[in-house]
């Protein structure tokens, strides 16, 4: 009897000497779905970011576990999702992906104080707030005024109608508000036209309704895929017209979908895709051989959203917490360009221009 | 306990790794057969839209589109888009219900739909599982085949493959998952969220998978598994099959439960048993042993009760024959007791008769004892008696020698000095009648010749004196000096001079000169006198001559060692070895006291520390040799 209450003990003391629990980090982001792209390329960012890490011998000893939730841009499960990853202690949550799911889950994240880093929400009202909420992309205002300000002075481009999607409110009113008054200050003209994407939306009335306001260019503020099928209804009926998008539309999608109608387009990004850097090489490296595709902005992001959180707990000292690290103790590496963030939290970058060209993205600035 | 334990242990170290790699086999059969059954339904898919590849496309299109929604409606494909060499919607056909994005589908622009770029190029059926949607920008798994200029493209919706996956492991209860080319999650069950949404191409997807299918050990949910993984070759998917690993699995964990239960029940039957045994066994022991008790204390004739159990019977009866044969025996022994008892009484007697016997004995022999002690006293006496009578016969011969030798100087010398008184008396006489010159001279001739005379006689009786004085002390007083053998030795023989003359004898002495000693004397004097005297007195008896010789010199180990031989009659053999001893002699009751040689013997080994020996032969004379330490032993005796 002795003996099997020995054998008992040293089970019990063994079960003790495991390998140190990981540190969590959370991702939240659209995994399925139409914008599943921008949330795929997102999650495959922050794996490739982790799995350096964790290579190179983890975050001050301890191995990162990647918990991985999808929203499937939905509200409800967005907050399920959040409050799940909140629940298993995660030191922070990468994503939301898109504007409209961070406007949801940042209450949340807020309450528990648990660190948001969103690689690609740029919707102008997240910015200049002293929140838990990072933001690895500049808010709309940049792109948008950088937009307005090259359409308006480097074509005759003075009326735009501007197609958005409700489903994503957040950034997409956010671009329209801010290239309007960016544009309309400039002396030009801009007419919304507002739809939510489904499956069931019939792009021929939307393109005809755009159509009829002969406008010099339309604005697409929507996802790849319905950018691709608003350029194919468009191309059918005006072969010549400029289309630009806003950078949530640049996504290797847009050119597979769209063919030879989104030939043309101009897209503005927070992300050049021609990149001599050396972080973006090697990413782009990284990721092809792992995922057999390109990143895309939301990939690099999401990279550079996970290299932030990963730096930050590895700078952590004394009593600090993950958010006061990230706002004192940058600046971060990232793929592309270091990542500082100002006191509330947000990040400057150079919005760069690009156009497609024999289905490729071209980067003009 | 220790019988249990290590057959518990053995069985779990058996079984526990064959039941883990019978699961493991299963988990891997399961992949396998899953992916050829996945093989099987894409092979049936494609068959679908490859009987399409016999289709003119120049057909009036209605016939076409006919063609094509009559496939659709087989089942697998969500639509099947005809698209021309531009890579545009010349015919499309939906099936009912799919999400159709896209009402006005004919004429869009597939040119950079990468399955349409990748046939046309390859100009072979492609398979894509990394299909987006055309018509919803979902994903699909697509198929391609080129057709005389066009393409023809059917997308499969993942539902379709999905739930036919899903049907065929309904009965898994453990994690089963498909994964694409890229390791993106496509159908599963029993998996977490988190499992579904990551990408699993560095554990499904980063080696090569046998064609028999491969294990490896994963991980879902914090729980190890061993999955089982198999490979399609058409769409290169990954088909995974997991059962749980070590104690996770349920047959080994119910092994495990088996043996530990089965150990711990019988540890309790054991234990719950015990008493129930023990009080049915006590029963019969009980009264085997009363039975044991009452056979110790001599009770004999107790009967055994009979109970169930054989082989307390099969005791019981043993016991009883066994009580009877003891009884018997007893009965023998009491009987062989008895005789034994009387031997013994008898034989106390005769020792008792034995020891009265004995001590009678005893007291004789005591009494002879003493008897023979008080003898041996008077004996003791009558020997030193004799031994100083004999000390003093010799002190007589000595005193005789001694008187004889100096008669003649003394004689001599009193003659010569009476001469010459009577010669002063004459001279006197004359002188009153005139004396002559003459008569003067002749008177004073006369007087020197007679004084001459006299003073060498004295003289030479001085000398004797000296000498005798010497060999008075040392025969008188045992002394201790150093001395010159050889001078021992001529004073011994000067003493023995007058015993000599008278009879026809002769001895002679050869002394190593200058031999100086450390020793008694007196009594090596005596020794040589007496061996000197008992050959003149036995050795030469009635023969009318006779030579002893004395030599003396050096022995081997620094010893001195003389030789005193004759060549007399010898001694008898009879009396050879016991020469030495007292009381031995050849003329008892004829004036010999048989102690002469004893006394040799004895004051050579005890007070001079030598030793001495004899050699004899009847008609060859006798040869005494004595070996005797130039330093005496230091103790000297009395005698």
């Amino acid at each position: 009897m002795a003996r099997i209450g020995t054998l008992l003990l040293v089970l019990v003391l063994l079960s003790g000497c495991g390998p140190r629990e990981p540190l969590r980090i959370g991702f939240i982001g659209g995994l399925s779905g139409r914008v599943a792209d921008l949330g795929e390329a997102g999650r495959n960012g922050v794996q490739i970011a982790i799995e350096e890490i964790n290579r190179a011998g983890g975050v001050k000893g301890r191995q990162i576990e990647l918990l991985v939730r999808d929203d499937a841009q939905s509200p409800e499960k967005a907050i399920a999702a959040v409050n799940e990853l909140i629940a298993a202690r995660v030191e922070a949550i990468i994503g939301p992906m898109t504007s409209a799911m961070a406007e949801v889950v940042l209450p949340l994240a807020q309450r528990a104080g648990v660190v948001l880093v969103s690689p690609t929400v740029t919707a102008h009202n997240f910015f200049g707030i002293d929140d838990v909420l990072f933001l690895i992309m500049s808010s709309t205002r940049v792109e948008a005024e950088s937009s307005a300000e090259y359409h308006f002075t480097q074509s005759t481009v003075r009326h735009v109608v501007a197609i958005h999607d409700t489903r994503n409110r957040a950034y997409t009113e956010s671009w329209l508000r801010d290239f309007t008054v960016g544009f309309q200050a400039r002396g030009g003209n801009v007419v919304p036209i507002a739809f939510e994407s489904g499956p069931d939306v019939d792009c021929g009335a939307i393109v005809r309704t755009a159509l009829a306001q002969r406008p010099d260019a339309i604005l697409l503020i929507t996802g790849a895929f319905d950018a691709a099928r608003f350029a194919q209804q468009i191309r059918e009926s005006d072969a010549g017209i400029l289309l630009f998008a806003a950078q949530w539309a640049s996504t290797e999608r847009l050119i597979e979908f769209g063919g030879k109608a989104v030939d043309g387009m101009v897209l503005h990004s927070y992300f050049d895709h021609d990149s001599q850097a050396p972080g973006m090489q090697r990413l782009h490296q990284a990721y092809r051989k792992r995922f057999q595709r390109e990143p895309g902005f939301a990939g690099v992001a999401a990279y550079d959203a996970a290299h932030v959180v990963l730096e930050g707990l590895a700078r952590l000292s004394g009593g600090q917490t993950l958010r006061d690290a990230l706002l004192t103790r940058g600046p971060f590496a990232g793929a592309e360009e270091n990542i500082i963030f100002d006191g509330n939290g947000d990040n400057r970058r150079v919005p760069h221009i690009t156009v497609v060209r024999d289905g490729h993205f071209v980067t003009l600035r | 306990m220790g019988v249990f334990g290590p057959i518990a242990f053995g069985v779990l170290a058996y079984r526990v790794p064959t039941i883990l790699q019978e699961e493991r086999q299963q988990a891997r059969e399961q992949a396998v057969g899953l992916a050829r059954y996945f093989q099987e339904l894409i092979v049936g898919v494609e068959g679908r839209l490859g009987a399409l590849s016999a289709l003119k496309p120049d057909l009036p299109p209605a016939q076409v589109q006919e063609f094509l929604e009559a496939v659709v409606a087989e089942g697998g494909f969500a639509a099947i888009v005809l698209l021309d060499d531009q890579g545009r919607v010349a015919q499309a056909a939906l099936a009912n219900g799919s999400r159709h994005a896209r009402p006005n589908l004919l004429g869009a622009d597939f040119s950079r739909n990468p399955l349409f770029a990748s046939a046309r190029h390859l100009g072979r059926r492609v398979w894509s599982d990394r299909y987006l949607s055309a018509l919803n920008g979902e994903g699909a798994v697509g198929l391609a085949i080129p057709i005389r200029g066009y393409v023809l493209l059917g997308e499969v919706a993942p539902d379709f493959l999905r739930a036919a996956i899903e049907r065929n492991t309904e009965a898994i209860a453990y994690p089963v998952m498909v994964v694409d080319g890229a390791g993106e999650y496509v159908a599963g069950r029993n998996l977490a969220e988190s499992d579904r949404l990551r990408n699993w191409a560095v554990e499904l997807r980063a080696e090569s998978v046998a064609p028999g299918g491969d294990v490896r050990e994963l991980v879902f949910g914090g729980t190890s598994y061993d999955a089982g993984i198999a490979r399609a070759e058409k769409l290169d998917w990954t088909f995974m099959v997991a059962n749980p690993a070590g104690w996770a699995n349920p047959r080994v964990r119910v092994t495990v439960l088996l043996v530990v239960a089965g150990f711990v029940a019988s540890l309790l039957l054991a234990l719950i048993l015990a008493p129930l045994w023990a009080s049915r066994m006590s029963v019969p022991l009980r009264d085997l042993m009363a039975q044991t008790r009452a056979l110790t204390s001599g009770k004999f004739g107790r009967k055994v009760m009979r109970g169930p159990i054989q082989e307390f019977n099969q005791l019981a009866s043993d016991m009883e024959s066994m009580a009877e044969a003891t009884r018997q025996r007893q009965a023998e022994l009491e009987q062989s007791e008895e005789r034994l008892l009387q031997t013994l009484q008898t034989l106390q007697r005769l020792n008792v008769e034995l020891e009265s016997r004995v001590e009678r004995r005893t007291g004789d022999l005591a009494r002879a004892n003493s008897e023979l002690l008080e003898a041996m006293e008077n004996l003791k006496l009558a020997q030193g008696e004799l031994v100083r009578n004999e000390k003093l016969a010799a002190l007589g011969n000595l005193v005789g020698g001694i008187a004889h030798e100096l008669n003649t100087p003394i004689g001599n010398s009193v003659m010569a000095v009476t001469t010459l008184h009577d010669q002063v008396r004459d001279f006197r006489r004359e002188v009153a009648g005139g004396l002559r010159r003459s008569r003067l001279d002749a008177f004073v001739e006369r007087v020197e010749r007679g004084s001459e005379i006299a003073v060498r006689n004295l003289q030479r009786a001085n000398e004797l004196i000296a000498s005798f004085k010497q060999v008075a002390v040392d025969q008188t007083s045992v002394q201790r000096r150093p001395f010159i053998l050889s001078e021992v030795v001529d004073e011994i023989l000067l003493t023995l001079q007058p015993t000599l003359r008278r009879t026809p004898y002769k001895v002679r002495s050869e002394i190593a000169a200058g031999l100086a000693m450390d020793s008694y004397p007196g009594p090596l004097g005596q020794v040589l006198t007496n061996l000197l005297t008992n050959a003149l007195v036995h050795g030469f008896e009635g023969r009318s001559k006779g030579l002893s010789e004395i030599t003396g010199g050096p022995g081997d180990d620094g010893e001195v060692c003389l030789t005193i031989a004759d060549d007399g009659t010898g001694i008898p053999p009879e009396l050879l070895d016991r020469v030495f001893d007292p009381f031995v002699t050849s003329k008892l009751g004829r004036g010999g006291t048989g102690l002469g040689l004893h006394i040799v013997w004895n004051t050579v080994t005890v007070v001079l520390g030598g030793n001495i020996s004899v050699d004899s032969a009847p008609g060859r004379g006798t040869r005494f040799r004595i070996i005797l330490p130039v330093i005496a032993p230091s103790q000297p005796s009395a005698d």
